[in-house]
């Protein structure tokens, strides 16, 4: 058992891929958003790659240990602590009942992992431990966790002392600037030639008004092919109106003339346009990137894509790891 | 219009969007819903799952299983073999919920936002000047006189987008400008040509005119008649709004706080597309 | 003393409660234990920012509308 001391900024119980077969009634994937540390969490404290750990944004918990376990950070650097002592990243870190781990601001990266051998046991909800904060839906009691909760969990078979080698591990930029790799659709059609080649040469600012629903940008102003401005009325007036359609995960929306990154607890539909998705391999980028820093999107093949998934997994597991 | 064929839009590494045609009509909204229940079946080893919406299709498949065109031959070869929509025949709950009509709740809430946000016509007059109708008692009548389709849900879970079966009753109404910073949980409401009931208290757009005491969403996933789901209602569902007086409306509303209120739903059956068409055809009176 | 009121997580630094309102602090101010001199906001949420120590605020390091990271300096106080 795991005690909440202090809650940190909605720190949440989260697991891997998250809450999936639930999209046509408008359930969100929920889940780690940079699910490349996360698993690296899992694996390092003898988890499988998904089981149900901590997601830290921003300003990290502290925790009570009511048992002797294993755990893990991962991912932002919060400048962990064990009773006051620092705590390495990327590493397995045996942990003794009553003592305490705190995390503080993360200083590298947005969002740190704390995976714990065996895994966090609150119940499922429609198959998935992951907190949908918003609706409420997972987690403890649907929420972010709060000061005071005791977390239950699996009993694990953690080891200390194994490490992430850190040419598998995800580089965070220091220099405030991200390439973020996008597909072109569904509505690419939709932006003319003018407009695609700007979003792909201008520089895109993450507005503090960004969480877990969506990642709002600040950039040029977008222009629109033909199809966008004569079309049925049903669409609606704005260019960037199309009928209501669904929202892959990662798509570029553009609400009028702001895009939004749809990232894990967003909404499943809506009535604009998503000229531009960014895959699966590329969200760790999302998950540490802070407001005010600068995207830059580099459009590849979804085969590319898919390589690059495929890479990611490759990478998260057991067998990488090297002992200290 | 229509597409002779579906169109296949990549999105991303692992999400592929099916469009039947470009407007809103219920034709295509059965194609979609149509095509999810062909691969439902199907169990398509890669698919993981679909989500309709009015004029398309999302599919979500596993690119360590399928690649992009093998999902989408997959799909287009399910698609051809569905033939004509009006072949099409899903299975289809019907619900019955009670509504308030005209109701204190989505009243007081409109005229918080008329001295608050912007001055506006109320909803249910609004509703009667943009299509033609002789008065709210119209308004209630015909809005309660039909089926309404669950072509999707989302925005919200649980959420359902709602087309009106019997074509006279259909109705449009613009939606707010700006939108409501809250609205009743309950709150049945009308924005272009869809219907929709607000699962919690949220923001919203919707013209709002009615209310229900039955809640369609459930986070703990304990409610009578939802079965461990946390939302009531699934694309393909159908409702029909029963409506009710404030005494009704305060007893269904105790029922339902001390967990005793069953759902009336009729689960046994099918919602032929053919056969829909048809009844379409004899109707009297049609609204264009 | 001279001490440092740091930002306490990164984001974008306001010096006021609202953009129609007066700042939280003027140059030159006296500041008490536990005044708020600005808010950091994070998604889609305002953190203020206080101070620790009694004093004067001396000098605003980081401007309305800046990005800041954790434990940047947000002020001196004196």
């Amino acid at each position: 058992m795991i005690e909440i001391v202090k809650a940190g900024l909605e720190t949440s119980i989260q697991d891997y891929p998250g809450r999936i077969g639930y999209w046509n009634q408008g359930f969100p994937p929920s889940g780690p958003m940079d699910s490349w540390s996360f698993r690296m969490a899992n694996i390092l404290v003898g988890n499988a790659p998904g089981a149900a750990g901590l997601e830290c944004q921003f300003l990290g918990p502290t925790l009570g240990f009511q048992q002797d376990t294993v755990v893990a950070i991962t991912g932002a650097d919060m400048r962990p602590t064990l009773d006051g002592i620092a705590l390495p990243l990327w590493q397995s870190v045996a942990v003794r009942a009553g003592q305490v781990l705190a995390l503080g601001a993360a200083r590298l990266g947005a969002r740190a992992y704390i995976a714990i051998a065996g895994g966090i046991a609150n119940p499922e909800r429609l198959g998935s431990r992951s907190t949908f904060h918003k609706a409420g839906v997972g987690g403890i009691d649907g929420h972010a966790v709060k000061a005071g909760q005791v977390l239950p969990v699996f009993d694990g078979t953690g080891t200390a002392g194994l490490v992430v080698p850190e040419a598998l591990r995800p580089e965070i930029r220091t220099d405030r600037r991200w390439e973020i790799e996008v597909c072109a659709g569904p509505n690419d059609d939709w932006i003319d030639a003018a407009g695609q080649e700007r979003f792909l040469s201008s520089d895109w600012k993450l507005s503090a008004k960004s969480d877990r629903t969506g990642f709002r940008l600040e950039g040029p102003e977008w222009t629109f092919a033909e199809k966008a401005i004569n079309k049925p009325k049903e669409h609606g007036s704005l260019p960037s109106n199309i009928i209501d359609h669904g929202y892959p995960l990662g798509a570029i929306n553009l609400a009028g003339q702001t895009p939004i990154i749809l990232v894990n607890d967003g909404p499943s539909m809506g009535g604009f346009i998503n000229p531009y998705t960014v895959p699966s391999a590329a969200f760790w980028k999302l998950g540490q990137a802070k407001p005010g820093e600068i995207f830059r999107f580099r459009q590849v093949s979804v085969e590319e894509a898919q390589d690059m998934a495929r890479a990611i997994k490759a990478r998260c597991v057991a067998g990488n790891l090297v002992t200290l | 219009m229509i597409y002779a064929q579906p169109t296949f839009l990549p999105a991303g590494d692992r999400y592929v969007l099916i469009e039947f045609g470009n407007e809103m009509n219920l034709d295509l909204n059965f194609m979609a819903q149509g095509l999810a229940s062909a691969v439902r079946q199907a169990a398509i080893p890669g698919i993981i799952e679909t989500a309709p919406c009015f004029a398309s299709l999302l599919v979500h498949y596993d690119p360590e299983i399928l690649t992009l065109s093998q999902t989408a031959d997959l799909l287009g070869g399910l698609a051809a073999s569905l033939g004509r929509s009006d072949d099409i025949e899903l299975s289809s709950r019907l619900f019955y919920l009670p509504a308030l009509y005209l109701d204190p709740w989505t009243r007081e809430c409109v005229e918080d936002y008329c001295a608050r946000i912007a001055k506006k016509v109320p909803d249910p007059e609004l509703l009667v000047q943009e299509n033609g109708l002789d008065g709210v008692d119209h308004l209630v009548r015909l809005h309660s006189s039909s089926e309404y389709w669950v072509a999707s849900l989302g925005f919200w879970p649980g959420l359902p987008f709602l087309m009106p079966l019997d074509p006279r009753a259909r109705l449009t109404a613009p939606k707010y400008n700006p939108p409501r910073t809250n609205t009743p949980q309950g709150a049945i409401g009308l924005g272009g040509a869809a219907n929709s009931i607000y699962p919690v208290a949220t923001p919203g757009g919707y013209q709002i005119f009615a209310r229900t005491p039955v809640p369609i969403w459930d986070a703990t996933g304990t409610r009578r008649g939802f079965d461990g789901a946390l939302c009531l209602f699934r694309p393909g569902d159908r409702i029909r709004f029963v409506p009710v007086t404030r005494d009704e409306y305060d007893a269904v509303e105790a029922q339902v706080n001390e967990n005793r209120y069953e759902v009336t739903v009729v689960e046994y059956q099918k919602f032929v597309v053919r056969d829909y068409k048809a009844w379409c055809e004899k109707l009297p009176g049609k609204r264009a | 003393m001279a001490t440092q009121i740091l930002a306490p997580l990164p984001g974008v630094f306001y010096r006021r409660p609202t953009p129609a309102e007066p700042p939280f602090k003027e140059e030159g101010d006296a500041v008490a234990v536990g005044d708020t001199i600005g808010l950091v906001e994070a998604m889609k949420s305002f953190f203020p920012v206080e101070a620790e120590t009694a004093g004067r605020l001396v000098a605003y390091r980081i401007e309305d509308g800046q990005t800041v990271d954790a434990d940047d300096v947000i002020a001196d106080i004196a």
